[in-house]
């Protein structure tokens, strides 16, 4: 099964669309440049660029699996003899096996920032948050539930990286009960309904990906 | 058997309306028309690309509500769209693509690929467009589809390749068992190899039957004008003035005044003098 999954996601792979690294790179990468230039030549650390050039190249990494590996498929795919609910399966688990490759390497890279430039527990914790959300994304169609999801996540995942820069880098002291509160609370108002959004974003999306698009747009 | 009954489709401002008509197995089937008539359209649905607003479309009594697997499994198609992966090698197209069909003979397609020179290690989108319709046409024959529908392969295709094509569809339909359903512009080749046509005009069937059924319908008649003028309207499809006489499409050839000289249509004089009718 395993096996099937990587030769189907080497074998298929082809630049659809450079949407997905314009996003990821005004929403998550942009903000680490941002943070290393804020970091001045006082602070800088050649150890500490080099994992955040790590985190980088993660976060770019899976933007082009995503460009590549879009969930709707070429057209000769649904000429061939599959049931929708065959399609269906086949479509979430390709999209399953390439979540599970994205979070295989943004767990690599927020482990080489976190070990190479000692950002404390709750700042890897912040980036490997926005790592999941970033691994889950995928292409989807011009729907208005594209729109909505991003609208709604653009602006978690911009103040989630925000939140980055309040947080100590180092001094594990500073980090008091009321930034814990305000946290959690951010974790509950933006980054759980973002999640859920765009859980159902994608899900309608592999739904629709089961049958050809010419069907679906002219049913 | 393929069978369209009240097909209707409407897509912007273009319908397909009422589509109705047979294709038995054992047949060449050519589908003309002007571009925009609805060959694609037409196609597209059978290919289950897109659905019909109204009426039913079976194959072999398979219809793709609920029996999609099944009825795919009958069909093998050249499009004018590139459907192999580009930057894939032609074997491991078909190999990828192949997995998909309990038919597929690789080696069939390797056989078919030598024969029009093309090397499976070849990428996809290194081909030439004609080259590429070839490779497609290639995997169509090795999946052994019981029908194959075709939308315009043949304008892509050198003369040489041209006649070795109909030779593997003569070839194809042998049995009695298989049919070709080949839309095409090129309707010199489907006056000698064709058995049954249909003839679609802005959306509209305009006929559907045999070839022999065709030519026993329509006559080209030709001579003094006057004489042609005599001709019951309603029997006129089409006609023209030249420098040396009148030339008409007529429907009923005990119609024709034995002064005018008469004989069957081509395919393409059939749709010229209909269109030239139409505008009238």
């Amino acid at each position: 099964m395993l096996k099937k999954q990587w030769k189907e996601y080497f074998l298929t792979g082809k630049i659809q669309s450079w949407r997905p690294m314009l996003i990821y790179f005004e929403i998550f990468v942009l903000p680490i440049y941002i943070r290393m230039v804020m970091l001045g030549k006082d602070n800088f650390s050649w150890k500490g660029g080099m994992g955040e050039t790590v985190l980088m190249i993660g976060f770019l990494l899976v933007a082009f699996s995503e460009m590549t590996h879009p969930i709707r498929r070429g057209k000769m795919y649904y000429l061939c003899p599959r049931s929708r609910e065959e399609r269906l399966q086949e479509i979430r688990d390709a999209y399953h096996f390439r979540c599970m490759l994205h979070l295989i390497v943004m767990s690599v890279m927020c482990g080489t920032l976190y070990l190479m430039k000692g950002v404390n527990v709750y700042s890897a914790g912040y980036i490997f948050l926005n790592g999941i959300l970033a691994s889950f994304l995928s292409q989807v169609s011009n729907s208005n539930k594209s729109m909505l999801l991003n609208l709604f996540l653009t602006p978690a995942i911009v103040m989630g990286s925000l939140f980055q820069f309040a947080l100590p880098t180092e001094d594990l002291q500073r980090v008091d009960i009321i930034f814990l509160i305000c946290c959690a609370v951010f974790f509950v108002m933006a980054i759980l309904p973002a999640f859920w959004s765009m859980k159902k974003c994608i899900d309608q999306e592999i739904e629709e990906a089961a049958v050809c698009e010419e069907v679906r747009d002219h049913a | 058997m393929i069978v369209f009954s009240g097909i209707h489709k409407r897509l912007g401002g273009f319908t397909l309306k009422d589509a109705t008509f047979e294709i038995p197995e054992g047949y060449i089937c050519g589908l003309v028309g002007r571009n925009g008539a609805g060959k694609t359209t037409l196609l597209n649905l059978l290919l289950g690309l897109l659905q019909p607003d109204a009426g039913s479309l079976q194959v072999d009594g398979l219809e793709y509500d609920g029996n999609e697997k099944e009825l795919r499994k009958l069909l093998g198609c050249v499009l004018v769209d590139e459907l192999f992966e580009g930057r894939l090698s032609l074997a491991e197209n078909a190999a990828y693509f192949g997995s998909y069909y309990e038919a597929y003979d690789d080696d069939l397609y390797r056989e078919r690929l030598e024969q029009f020179r093309l090397s499976p290690k070849k990428k996809f989108k290194e081909l030439s467009k004609g080259a590429k319709l070839k490779c497609q046409f290639a995997f169509a024959l090795a999946i052994r589809p019981k029908y194959l529908i075709l939308d315009e392969p043949t304008a892509n295709f050198d003369p040489e390749f041209r006649e070795a094509f109909w030779k593997i569809l003569k070839e194809f339909i042998a049995d009695g068992e298989h049919s070709v359903l080949l839309a095409t512009h090129l309707t010199e080749d489907l006056d000698r190899m064709a058995d049954y046509l249909l003839f679609l005009d802005g959306g509209e069937l305009i006929f559907s039957g045999d070839m022999e059924n065709f030519r026993d319908s329509y006559r080209i008649v030709s001579g003094e004008d006057y004489l042609i003028r005599n001709i019951p309207e309603k029997n006129v499809i089409g006609s023209e003035k030249g420098a040396y006489g009148t030339k008409a499409l007529v429907t009923h050839r005990r119609s024709v005044p034995e002064e005018l000289s008469s004989v069957a249509p081509s395919i393409e004089e059939f749709m010229y003098f209909y269109s030239v009718g139409r505008q009238k």
